[in-house]
């Protein structure tokens, strides 16, 4: 029997800064196989900023709704590949992943899916606009200071929300029809992949875990406030325990986030960000007041619901 | 190279486990190589392993206990043990196994498989569970001793690796089961002449409770006059009172059974459905499969058939009213669905083992 060789294709979910968006397909030449096709998906109306990188990188634009991105990427290039990834700009691929990927693919045939959660993070102020300068984020993480190499990713993967990680998502193509693929806001990237896990896991064996073979790229100093992507995220991680809730009545299905346990990481690591970090801490204490403030209307929501059905009565 | 078939426990003497001893399956076994030798083995005296005699003639052949099956392994200088069975029977059989320092490969198939739990866990919670106790515990354990998997699809694989079964395989092979090829039956659909789809439901184990689900998707459609549903064998309608609107026939086989019908529903994620559908997709007719095991493999996960959610009453309703409002416009193509059938041939399947077993490391050449 012939040995299961997959052609691989790639997505990269654009948002909003091409400069990320060119280092995650920068980062494709240390594959050692190219993948047969790259598509980077963008949200409809900024296909302008992404038109330079891809006519570049040679890659196939896709602009649709921002809910859309993933669905519209697969479906650009489902026809041609047998295994897809799905990455969200800023992830950086080391020489690493992919072997290890396809290895795990072609020994587990009953592997349909994984996610890779990315906990080592390179954090790089830029000059203007300009493109990155590739060495930055390229440079061996075996240099790198010790906290940076060690001790830093190992506290990320004990209290960063998964939800604001960087995330790989691998299927097989083969296993996706009549799978929801539905991405959410900035910053959901993680949580959009695990939904679609969760369908996975009924068709098939599934992975979560961290790779060490990857780089989540972020740019500072980040002056934006946090209040929305705070509020947005919270409200969405509250929807879907929301609709886990509803769909599982009697029997709980099997997930792979603990959603009780994502949002008290995501308050306590944007809490601790606030008072002692140093970069960012006014977008961290942002991005609180917006998490808390979806909390505060999430309870009133249901505080008025059960009013309303109490009256019924 | 040699491998040792081992059957064991309960569900070993079933239809499910029956085509690994058959006579196309072992044959292409002998062709390409392997010499099998068949093992039945009784797990204690309460529990006597499959008495099935073996299709092949010539073939070496054991019925023994389960604590003589090092010695037979080394009697007969096996490379491979490739066990049969209900995950929870095969403790004792894996635990024994091992001792003959040869590499084990099991079967994973839908019956026997173990349920699913909501959550992975180890240890002392799967005590506290509702129908896991320390059989269960026992089998995870000796699940170790397993160096590689081969399963009928990836569902029920992946249900036992997430409960924490098989943490040493080194590689997993799908395999779909095997069906032998049905005559086809690609006649004019009787839809042409009674404008009406007729939906048929075939079960040759005859289980009520499968029926009783169909039903009550039936009742969930809401509909009457859209579909007429005929089902077999008809000595499911003296178990379970029928609604005006269901036919029970006989059919001496899916083929014949599929003549009269237009689309083909599989309540339950089950391998031993697997014949009827590969007769369906022969006959070109419709399928509606639930969205796991080796029936969804088999249609594409919905490329070649509508998909529900498997267990779910409410979910079969509302296949069944698609099917009903548009099957004269499919939402779904038979494209590839000669390459998939070609999969289930007992020969291919064999060739599969062969090549799984040959993988594995410090075998012995043939």
């Amino acid at each position: 029997m012939a040995p299961f060789d997959p052609t691989i294709g790639l997505i990269v979910v654009g948002r909003g800064d091409p400069r990320l968006a060119g280092a995650t397909l920068a980062s494709l030449r240390h594959w050692r196989g190219p993948p047969a096709r790259v598509v980077l998906a963008v949200p409809k109306g900024r296909e302008h900023a992404f038109a330079a990188i891809a006519a570049g990188a040679a890659v196939t634009l896709v602009a649709t709704a921002e809910a859309d991105l993933l669905a519209a990427g697969l479906a650009a290039l489902a026809d041609h590949v047998e295994l897809v990834v799905a990455a969200p700009e800023g992830v950086v691929f080391e020489p690493g992943w992919l072997d290890a990927m396809r290895d795990r693919a072609m020994l587990f045939e009953d592997l349909v899916g994984g996610i890779d959660l990315v906990h080592r993070a390179v954090k790089i102020t830029p000059e203007g606009d300009a493109p990155l300068a590739e060495p930055a984020h390229d440079a061996p993480m075996h240099d790198a200071p010790m906290a940076e190499r060690w001790l830093l990713p190992t506290l990320r993967r004990v209290v960063r929300a998964r939800s604001l990680m960087g995330a790989l998502l691998w299927a097989r193509v083969a296993v996706l029809p009549q799978i929801r693929l539905a991405t959410a806001g900035e910053g959901g990237d993680a949580i959009a992949f695990v939904l679609a896990l969760d369908q996975l896991a009924r068709r098939g064996r599934t992975e979560m875990g961290f790779t060490r073979h990857a780089r989540h790229l972020r740019l500072l100093p980040e002056r934006r406030t946090g209040f929305d992507a705070g509020y947005g995220l919270y409200r969405r991680l509250e929807q879907v325990a929301e609709a886990r809730r509803v769909a599982a009545v009697g029997a709980p299905a099997a997930s792979h986030l603990d959603l009780r346990v994502e949002r008290l990481r995501l308050l306590a690591e944007q809490a601790v960000r606030a008072l002692i970090g140093r970069a960012g801490k006014h977008n961290a204490a942002t991005f609180l007041k917006g998490a808390l403030a979806a909390r505060r209307d999430g309870l009133a929501v249901r505080r008025t619901v059960l009013r309303d059905l109490r009256e019924l009565r | 190279m040699k491998a040792a078939l081992v059957f064991a426990g309960r569900t070993a003497a079933g239809t499910t486990f029956r085509p690994y001893r058959s006579r196309p399956f072992l044959a292409t076994l002998a062709a390409s190589g392997i010499e099998p030798v068949v093992v039945d083995v009784d797990l204690g005296p309460d529990e006597p392993g499959p008495s099935t005699p073996v299709e092949l003639a010539g073939l070496v052949g054991y019925h023994n206990a389960v604590d003589r099956l090092p010695l037979i392994v080394a009697q007969e200088r096996v490379d491979v043990v490739q066990t049969f069975g209900a995950t929870i029977d095969l403790a004792p059989v894996w635990r024994h196994a091992a001792r003959a320092a040869r590499p084990i490969l099991h079967y994973v198939a839908s019956e026997g498989a173990i349920e699913d739990g909501s959550t992975p866990a180890s240890g002392l919670i799967d005590l506290a569970r509702r129908g896991r106790g320390l059989p269960h515990v026992r089998a995870r354990r000796a699940s170790r001793h397993v160096s590689a998997l081969i399963g009928s699809n990836r569902a029920d694989i992946g249900r036992h690796v997430r409960d924490g079964f098989f943490p040493r395989a080194r590689f997993s092979v799908v395999a779909p089961p095997p069906a032998p090829r049905p005559v086809s039956t690609n006649g004019p659909s009787p839809v042409l002449e009674q404008r009406l789809p007729v939906f048929g439901f075939h079960d040759p184990d005859a289980d009520p409770e499968r029926l009783d689900f169909l039903l009550r998707a039936v009742a969930l459609t809401g509909q009457t006059g859209l579909f007429a549903l005929r089902i077999a064998p008809a000595a499911l309608a003296e178990r379970i009172a029928l609604p005006p609107s269901v036919t029970a026939v006989d059919a001496a086989s899916p083929e014949a059974f599929l003549r009269d019908v237009d689309v083909l529903i599989v309540p339950r994620a089950d391998d031993r459905a697997l014949a009827a559908v590969v007769a369906a997709l022969v006959a070109r007719r419709s399928v509606v499969v639930p969205d796991t095991g080796a029936a969804a493999e088999l249609v594409g996960y919905g490329r070649r058939g509508l998909l529900y959610a498997a267990g779910s009453a409410y979910e079969l309703a509302m296949a069944l009213n698609v099917m009903a409002e548009a099957w004269t416009n499919r939402p779904f193509s038979f494209e590839g669905v000669d390459e998939a059938i070609a999969r289930t041939a007992p020969e291919a399947v064999a060739a599969m083992f062969a090549a799984a077993w040959r993988r594995l490391p410090g075998r012995g050449d043939a």
